[in-house]
């Protein structure tokens, strides 16, 4: 008869548990439920629930239900964590509408969509962002260069003396050099304002419940860092593009840190492209 | 500071420290799930209920700081046994020498004599 009733106690003990156990994710509620049903039979098989007596003993040990489901829960903050939403896309349209306009017309495009379609943004500061510098500060600063140059002509006269004449086209200096400065400063402190106007809005915003990845670093992330740093000294651009394809294959990262990895990429890439874009602008916007 | 305050303070010490106790319980050998939940119980002072070792366990388990076995049992069915992995070894060895250094500093501040007040 004692054997039936501590049975009884164990199964009642084990329906509440399952009941409490409802508010966990499915797995962790399964495994708990599994790992309590076997301690029970442990008990069992060490001869603790023989009498009615020991099977209420073995219960008051392990504690009540809801605190042992409590206690899954507060082991949780470590698998889920609560991350602020981060305002990327406002991140990529300050990098395309001042250094990305370095990828020509296509670069300032990419920038204006980033900035048309962010909700975080006022219309003020997608008008500035926009009309402030039109074609981004790396296309419209060559075209200015193209547009207002000097031109000058020598000529020789019988005393053996020479004369040169200059005329300065499209806008004179000093004003251009000013012009020149802040076609490249004024996207930039555009992009400051409403990066913190964004990010002041991002606060706000609700977190969002994000599983910690658990596992430790493996050779995906190992490659994906190697790749992203000594891999520059190597082959820059297929190392760049190997360590992101890790990167974002990785279960261990979380989407925050590899959007990170990437902004970083990304700029990284800036001196690159600035290389590429002074010497192309050489040959395609180059003074006779 | 209330007693509700510091028995809250010492609950949040317990937590802290327990899974390291964990970790010291299976330095050894693989120990039995049950047999692990025991032992942490008959400790003076160490858990308040045993079923909350198990989430503990569980969350170790993901951190790669105890790995789980399946071993035939004489009597019975299967039982479950905890073992620590290296990474579980580091982690042990590293509270170790640091509970050390904490503990003989807090004993010295805690203790009466003159010492305890330089």
């Amino acid at each position: 008869m004692s054997t039936i009733s501590s049975d009884q106690i164990f199964d009642d003990y084990l329906s509440r548990l399952r009941s409490a156990a409802q508010s966990l994710p499915a797995d962790q509620s399964a495994e708990l439920i599994d790992e309590i049903a076997e301690h029970l039979a442990a008990a069992r098989a060490a001869g603790e629930a023989d009498t009615t007596v020991g099977a209420l003993n073995v219960l008051e040990r392990l504690g009540d239900p809801q605190a042992i489901v409590a206690s899954v829960q507060r082991e949780v903050p470590d698998s889920v964590v609560l991350e602020r939403p981060l305002p990327l896309r406002e991140l990529l349209a300050a990098f395309f509408l001042t250094f990305g306009s370095i990828l020509l017309v296509v670069g300032w495009i990419a920038g204006l969509v980033f900035l048309w379609t962010s909700r975080r943004l006022s219309l003020w500061y997608k008008v500035a962002g926009t009309l402030l510098v039109p074609l981004g500060p790396y296309l419209l600063a060559p075209i200015l260069v193209k547009m207002s140059y000097t031109e000058c002509t020598a000529s020789s006269s019988l005393g053996g003396a020479d004369t040169q004449t200059c005329v300065h086209h499209g806008v004179q200096p000093p004003f251009f050099g000013f012009l020149l400065m802040a076609i490249y400063i004024a996207p930039m402190l555009v992009a400051s304002f409403y990066l913190r106007a964004a990010f002041r809005v991002a606060r706000t915003e609700a977190p969002r419940a994000i599983v910690r990845p658990t596992r430790e670093w493996g050779p995906l992330e190992l490659t994906a860092t190697l790749s992203m740093t000594l891999g520059w000294f190597i082959l820059p651009g297929l190392c760049l593009v190997i360590g992101l394809c890790c990167a974002w294959a990785s279960k261990a990262w979380t989407r925050r840190e590899k959007s990170i990895a990437t902004a970083i990429a990304a700029l990284s890439l800036t001196p690159i492209l600035i290389l590429v874009f002074v010497t192309s602008s050489a040959t395609i916007f180059g003074r006779n | 500071m209330e007693p509700g305050e510091t028995r809250n303070s010492l609950t949040q010490l317990r937590r802290g420290v327990l899974e390291y106790c964990v970790l010291a319980l299976l330095r050894d050998d693989p120990v039995y799930g049950f047999d692990l939940v025991r032992r942490l119980g008959d400790v003076e002072g160490m858990v308040t209920s045993e079923g909350t070792i198990y989430p503990l366990l569980s969350r170790l388990r993901k951190e790669g700081w105890v790995s789980t076995t399946w071993q035939e049992s004489e009597s019975g069915p299967p039982r479950r046994y905890y073992a620590l992995t290296d990474s579980g070894q580091r982690a042990l060895l590293l509270f170790t020498d640091e509970w050390s250094i904490f503990r003989t500093s807090v004993d010295r501040l805690l203790a009466p004599d003159k010492r305890g007040k330089r």
